[in-house]
């Protein structure tokens, strides 16, 4: 709130919306019902467009939302714990995997829940209580680079994570059941150049109707991933850092920094 | 060769392999190299899990850290230069950029690409040391050019296809290495085959007859699988003759393994397994394109859907573990080929230094090859070669004369390799001292006038904030040649969109209009978009200037629409109309003065013209052949002010060049295709006369593209009217013959003669010229040789002429070479449509000696009769499985290939059958192989035909035993044999305790006990390499009851979901109403199911009569052997659904149905239909026998003939047996259509279904 007189916030939390509703950031966010609600320093109710209608605080930031048999299951900035959330965002539980990392990203096929920690860990659940763990670089010691996982997506058959290596690549991988992992290229085209992407994502998700993953990251990077390895695309946004990518139907949301919200009709 | 087992040492640890073995546990075998490539990668594959093997099926390969596999991209590029940039963390420049393919293919020398390609190893084995990239490159591409609008000509060799092959042969060998075990770098050939036109390329079938197939488009692929042992290939997007290539197993394993004999793998092009299922809708779920491709031949996905699907695809029984091994064994063979899973110190190429990328040697190579491409197209009084001494001036004018263009395909060359004509031109002046004053000026542009836009739709927003969208696609009219596709992408688009293009639109409502938005993408330059009511030429109402020149930067080839919005024109149109989008490119600004200034004040004004990747390239085809921008304004213009012009042209192929090749004052024309990274080092020797151009076109040069047929016409002969293609069959005047090139010298040609003036089909002739140099420069002349056959029936519309022979030669200035060229009369067939082989024309065969296709200098003749003589060729053999278990058979099998590419009846051929290692698999005479123990083993085919023997081999492993040793109950051994099953008839009571020992000690035995009398105790025997279990049941069972059904079924009879409204006993039967629901994967909803226990090995009887037969879509009724609603063996009397059966044909006759689910998982064994057999009152007696795990159907429609349904294998738990009917689950193919294409489901009556009896008897040990 800095630079900010006491006024304007009293004003704006008379008119039902509070001052973080202005400047928070949303890094998540999930459809409900023709919009989506999305997280980040707060809860706040979208429409179809990305225009906000209510919000709500939270304890804590949140850096994750999904969405799974009609529960909602978040994690926190702390990255301790996998909290399950009602539809108007109380919690109703918390569990706390048994990872070293921090849980960074959340993600869901519609039947399991999947995580990734900053310590290279993947997670999975069935019920956000009892987890699985993969401990990614323990596993791949010495064939794939130590990881710090950012973000995870799962669907059309396929699991996807992305980090940065030790000296900050980005790196991305994908699996068809969990256990085994092979790298994804980066390679992409730019007027009729190869280049190879190399940005911190930030977070990743699957869009059925193009059968893509889509990564976000700085530099108002969104990178498709479709399942031809030689067909990735590069777009960016005119925002600092893109957050997140939401598919919904034939459309999308953005979320981005400085209150960027927009559809993606790609 | 014998098995060498060794102790894990340290040279395998310098491989960097986790030590996941203990030091006293023998080398695998897939390490050891004392066993051939095949069989470690055979011994390999079968270590690995199925989700391993899953994620091994696509280009980027699972590193797999127990068995000490690392990950590895099959896809690298490497047309001209390893497709790759620098990497200062490992010590690597940018790679070497050698001149495109379009560029050597104009070298007419195949030592040529050789020698680059050899450099392009080295490279690519230095950057692998980084391990940064692989060594399997998707290079070279060899379609011969049919149409020089494809987009991708640019990487292509040229239009003939003994041309291609030539030079292709070069670029493989150079590649391949000399080494006799391991390859310096793997090259595939692409795209198999047929991949010709860009914009259609996923979607689109190119279809040929075979002698167009076998003659023009295979003969590449043919030429360098045979002579030089091409090792890949990769299959392409399209259709040939409406079958996929990626799902033929005729493309790719008849013709391109056992015809051909390629030895390797093939990888499908990226998404072509996908193109599969949404492209060409070839088949209708992703599981399905999964085993297509896989049974077909592709061993790699450049995708995701071998990744995501192939264990699904298994598990449906739709694909083996057989086709997913040999997929895999393929990939690895090639890889262990290349060295990787040896000591370094075994492997010759190792030793490439970081510094050999973009060594002075290789940057000095580039320069020379660039050098020799260059073809000159005019040279009108001495013009060229410049003479620097005596030049004050030149003006360096064009888009491209301080440009390097690199064409398709190209990696990130050292900016400081990289040299422009200005650059050359100016080094080189300098370097030499001479003093000249050059000026550069740009003048022109290259931007595209064509295939300007994607278009997806359109929007109309009215005044009062309303929007309609439109479907731009969806148009009720349009200009020619526009189309309608989504390339890569998901959207549909109008493409091909061409300068002057249009698409109308009936009943758009403008009334009130406020904005128009059009939803586009540009895949090049752009255009304008103007929308315009009542016609192309109508009022308009708005305009767009979509071009990337205004800033727009919207899309590329792959994008999808990105909406441009202007506000509309109000003109007071209401109510709706018809608008046109109307598509037009910018147009250019006039030559400018300063550039014009320049010309006139030069001695000499040199024009750069050419294409660059914007006018066409992968995706995107050209739709015309003009020079992209003002670049023929620009030419035209600087020779009004400068009569010593000359123009070099930098292009993907052929341009049109009739408007300016006669002007006077454009004495000097030179051509080249994309030069690479020291192409103005290049141009700048060959203008001042340093080299000689000594460069033959590739292709025909068209006066227009309108003397082409259709892109899409893949005949080569004259076909709907349109004329014939290339230098076989294009009959009209072209500005440039095939093969034609000046030179600054003069070369006289004399003395033809030629070895024998009489052949059969399977003699060498050889052809030989004297080739004087009478001019004054020394240089470099291809003398090529065409064959014609005047004495051929007219009727068969054979090639006006075909080039069979060319070399390129140097010739010092007055000097004489002989020029010797054999040709094989063996390479002159034609191929027999009706007998589907090879032929030969008797009669003359004339060899035209010549400068080019059309300057024939001199003229022999020889006259052919006879027949080729068949001999042997192309022997594969394999026996359908790659890892067995003790114990297990298999019969071998082979196929046997002519040389004139028929197929020889195996019956006929006399063969022998060896094992390297019959004590781990055995063979027979009869090639029936036997498993006996662990371990690899080679069988080999050796097959005699006519006194010549030609053998294949493959490799086997044998797995680790999952038997047992032994099997006790309480201590008492009993039999069990290689049975899954063994059933005990017994009293109900305490189940005895079961013990089970291993035969092999390497495998875990896991034993869960019964409870008690009936019930099952399970053995689980697992081997821990693999995760390949086996199970074992022991089923304990009591004496199970007959019925006769004359009151309501009790103890011991249960019900599964019973419904009380569906069912009653009635005239001494069982009357069961079909219900809804059934147990078909995962609907397990079907009530009623009426079962008691028999959990031994048994013979039900029941007879069944329906009130109707079964009807759609799948009401079913029958026996069924039970432990759960996803494990059972059904053997029911169903409804057959066909949706393409007409109406009027009365109701389809129903089927006998055998289908075992096991997990979950369904599989119909047998689908048996009943027409004619059944009995109108629909009754059937029917059997099912159970012994051991093996479940025999009976049927008989008078109860007392009966015949064999099927037999199906399952291994059930605690079984019960009894009765069922239900309404059935919609058939899978059916679920993803629903009401497509107007078809409406059947609607069934309520099936009533009467059991009078059911009769069992138990069997089983005591």
């Amino acid at each position: 709130m800095s630079g900010r007189s006491l006024i304007l916030p009293f004003f704006l939390l008379l008119a039902g919306w509070t001052v973080q509703a202005q400047e928070a950031v949303l890094r998540s966010a999930v459809v409900s019902g023709d919009g989506y609600l999305a997280a980040g320093d707060c809860l706040a109710w979208l429409d179809e467009r990305g225009v906000i209608s209510r919000t709500r605080t939270v304890q804590v930031p949140l850096v994750a939302l999904v969405s799974l048999g009609g529960s909602l299951y978040a994690a926190d900035s702390s990255g301790r714990d996998v909290l399950q959330l009602d539809a108007s965002g109380d919690v109703l539980s918390r569990t706390a995997p048994a990872v070293r990392g921090r849980i960074r990203s959340l993600a869901t096929d519609g039947r399991e829940l999947f995580g990734v920690t900053d310590a290279g860990e993947f997670i999975r659940s069935r019920d956000a209580r009892s987890w699985q763990v993969l401990d990614f670089n323990a596993e791949y010691a010495g064939y794939y680079p130590r990881m710090d996982f950012r973000a995870v997506a799962a669907g059309g058959g396929a699991l996807m994570v992305a980090g940065v290596d030790v000296s900050g690549h980005l790196a991305v991988f994908t699996s068809s059941r969990g256990t085994v992992w092979a790298e994804r290229s980066l390679d992409y085209r730019d007027q009729g150049q190869s280049r190879l992407l190399d940005t911190v994502p930030l977070s990743l998700s699957y869009d059925p109707v193009q059968d893509s993953f889509c990564l976000t990251g700085g530099g108002g990077v969104l990178f498709s991933m479709p399942g031809c390895s030689h067909c990735n695309r590069l777009v960016r946004y005119p925002v600092d850092t893109l957050y997140a990518r939401i598919p919904s139907g034939y459309s999308a949301l953005l979320l981005g920094s400085g209150g960027f919200r927009t559809n993606d009709p790609r | 060769m014998h098995c060498i087992r060794k102790i894990f040492s340290c040279s395998v640890l310098a491989l960097g392999i986790c030590t996941v073995l203990s030091a006293q546990d023998p080398q695998p075998i897939y390490l050891n190299t004392a066993y051939s490539f095949e069989e470690r990668a055979t011994d390999l594959v079968s270590r690995l899990t199925l989700e391993e093997k899953q994620s091994l099926l696509g280009n980027n390969m699972a590193a797999v850290p127990r068995l000490g596999v690392k990950n590895y991209n099959i896809w690298s590029e490497a047309l001209h230069g390893v497709l790759s940039g620098a990497n200062p963390a490992a010590g690597l420049l940018g790679p070497t950029s050698f001149p495109n393919s379009v560029a050597l293919g104009s070298t007419w020398d195949p030592s040529v690409t050789e020698w680059m390609a050899s450099a392009i190893a080295e490279e690519a084995r230095a950057i692998f040391q980084t391990g940064t990239k692989g060594l399997t490159f998707w290079s070279p591409v060899v379609e011969p050019v049919r149409d020089p609008r494809w987009g991708r000509t640019g990487e292509s060799y040229g239009e003939d296809p003994f041309l291609a092959a030539t030079m292709a042969s070069g670029f493989v060998r150079g590649l391949m290495g000399s080494d006799a075990k391991y390859l310096k770098a793997v090259p595939t050939a692409k795209h198999y085959f047929a991949n010709n036109s860009e914009f259609d390329r996923h979607v689109s079938s190119s279809n040929m007859d075979s002698r167009d197939m076998r003659e023009f488009y295979l003969y590449p692929y043919k030429r360098l699988i045979e002579d030089d042992h091409l090792p890949s290939i990769m299959s392409s997007y399209n259709a040939v003759n409406h079958v996929p290539t990626s799902a033929s197993a005729f493309y790719l394993d008849t013709l391109a393994r056992r015809t051909y004999g390629m030895k390797g793998y093939v990888t499908g092009d990226c998404a072509a397994i996908e193109d599969i299922w949404n492209g060409h809708y070839y088949v209708e779920t992703r599981e399905q394109a999964t085993a297509a491709g896989l049974k077909a031949g592709v061993d790699s996905d450049c995708g995701s859907i071998y990744q995501r699907f192939a264990i699904s695809a298994y598990e449906q029984g739709i694909l083996s573990m057989a086709e997913i091994d040999r997929a895999l064994i393929n990939v690895f063979t090639i890889r262990m080929r290349t060295g990787e899973f040896d000591p370094e110190q075994m492997v010759p190429y190792t030793k490439y230094e970081p510094s050999r990328v973009s060594s002075a040697a290789n940057r000095a190579l580039a320069a020379e090859i660039a050098s020799r491409t260059l073809v000159l197209l005019k040279n009108e009084g001495g013009i060229l070669p410049l003479k620097p001494g005596s030049l004050g001036s030149i003006a360096l004018i064009g888009p491209q004369a301080d440009d390097v263009e690199l064409g398709p395909y190209s990696g990130r060359p050292e900016q400081s390799a990289m040299i422009s004509p200005n650059a050359g031109i100016r080094q080189y002046l300098e370097k030499k001292g001479y003093d000249v004053d050059v000026s550069l000026v740009t003048g022109g542009n290259i931007k595209s006038k064509s295939n300007l836009l994607y278009v997806a739709w359109f929007e109309v927003e009215k005044t009062d904030g309303s929007v309609t969208r439109y479907d731009a696609t969806k148009y009720t009219a349009c200009a020619d040649g526009i189309t309608v596709g989504s390339g890569m992408g998901e959207e549909e688009q109008v493409r091909t969109i061409d300068d002057g293009s249009w698409t109308a639109y009936d009943n758009v409502d403008i009334t009130n209009i406020e904005n128009l938005t059009v939803g586009l993408n540009i895949p090049t330059e752009g255009g304008i978009v103007e929308i315009r009511v009542g016609g192309p030429d109508g009022n308009l109402i708005g305009r767009i200037e979509a071009t990337r020149a205004s800033g727009a930067r919207v899309g590329g080839v792959y994008g999808a629409s990105t909406p441009m919005k202007t506000a509309a024109l109000k003109l007071g149109f209401n109510g709706p109309q018809t608008v046109y989008l109307v598509y037009k490119a910018p147009q250019d600004a006039p030559i400018d003065e300063e550039t014009l200034s320049a010309a006139r004040n030069a001695d000499v004004a040199v024009v750069f013209v050419g294409t660059d990747e914007n006018t066409a390239t992968e995706e995107a085809d050209r739709l015309t052949l003009l020079l992209p921008g003002n670049q023929l304004a620009l030419i035209k213009a600087v020779a009004a002010v400068n009569p010593r012009t000359v123009v070099v042209m930098q292009t993907l192929g052929c341009v049109e060049v009739e408007e300016f090749k006669h002007l006077a004052q454009v004495p000097g024309i030179l051509w080249t295709g994309y030069n690479g990274q020291a192409q103005g080092e290049a141009i700048a020797r060959v203008l001042f006369g340093e080299v000689n151009p000594g460069g033959k076109l590739n292709a025909t040069w068209y006066k227009s593209v309108q003397d082409l047929p259709a892109i899409t016409d893949y005949n080569l002969r004259r076909s709907a009217g349109a004329g014939g293609r290339t230098l076989w069959y294009f009959n009209r005047e072209v500005s440039y013959p095939f093969g034609y090139g000046l030179s600054y010298t003069d070369f006289e040609y004399s003395n033809f003669r030629i070895s024998r003036s009489t052949v059969t089909p399977n003699d060498k002739v050889t052809v030989s010229v004297d080739v004087r140099n009478t001019g004054d420069y020394d240089g470099d002349e291809v003398v090529q040789i065409y064959v014609a056959t005047p004495d051929s029936p007219a009727s068969l519309e054979r090639p006006a002429k075909r080039l069979k022979g060319f070399r390129r030669v140097t010739i010092p200035r007055g000097q004489t070479r002989t020029v010797s060229i054999t040709v094989d009369c063996a390479d002159l067939w034609f191929w027999d449509m009706q007998a589907d082989r090879m032929t030969y024309d008797p009669g003359r065969y004339v060899f035209e000696i010549g400068s080019s296709s059309q300057d024939i200098r001199g003229r022999v003749t020889a006259v052919m009769s006879g027949s080729l003589e068949r001999r042997l060729k192309t022997v594969v053999a394999d026996c359908g499985v790659s890892v067995m278990r003790i114990g297990d058979t298999a019969q071998g099998r082979f196929s046997a290939c002519m040389n004139d590419d028929s197929f020889y009846d195996t019956a006929r051929a006399e063969v022998l059958w060896t094992s390297n290692n019959p004590g781990v698999v055995s063979v027979t005479a009869d090639g029936v192989l036997k498993a006996v123990s662990m371990g690899v083993a080679t069988v080999s085919c050796a097959v005699t035909v006519d006194g010549r023997t030609v053998t294949d081999c493959f490799a086997l492993k044998v797995m680790p035993d999952l038997g047992l040793a032994s099997l006790k109950l309480d201590g008492k051994p009993v039999r069990l044999g290689d049975a899954s099953q063994v059933s005990f008839l017994r009293k109900a009571g305490k189940a005895p305790v079961v013990e089970a020992v291993a035969a092999d000690p390497a495998i875990d035995v896991d034993v869960r006990q019964a409870a008690r009398i009936p019930g099952t105790a399970v053995v689980t025997l697992s081997d821990r390499e693999t995760g390949d279990s086996r199970v074992v049941t022991v089923n304990f069972g009591t004496k199970s009851s007959g019925d006769s059904f004359q009151k309501a079924p009790a103890s011991p009879w249960s019900w599964v979901r019973e419904d009380p409204s569906g069912w009653k006993v009635s005239d001494g039967a069982l009357v069961l109403t079909a219900g809804k629901g059934d147990i078909a994967q995962a609907g397990n909803d079907a009530t009623n199911i009426l079962l008691q226990s028999a959990n031994t090995d048994w013979t039900v009887d029941t007879r069944m009569s329906c009130s109707a037969a079964p009807a759609a879509p799948a009401q079913n009724a029958g026996l069924v052997a039970y432990e759960s609603d996803d494990n059972f063996v059904k053997f029911v009397y169903s409804a057959t659904f066909n949706f393409r059966r007409q109406p009027d044909a009365g109701p389809a006759p129903g089927q006998l149905q055998l289908l075992v689910e096991e997990n979950g998982q369904q599989k119909t064994l047998v689908s048996m239909s009943l027409e004619g057999i059944i009995r109108p009152d629909n009754v059937i007696w029917l059997r099912l026998v159970k012994q051991g795990d093996i479940y025999t159907a009976w049927y008989s429609v008078d109860g007392r003939k009966y015949e064999k349904a099927g037999t199906a294998s399952a291994v059930l738990k605690d079984i019960r047996v009894g009765v069922m009917a239900c309404e059935g689950a919609m058939p899978a193919m059916m679920r993803g259509f629903g009401g497509r294409g107007g078809v409406q489901l059947p609607q069934s009556a309520p099936l009533e279904v009467s059991f009078d009896e059911f009769k069992i008897v138990n069997s089983g040990l005591r």
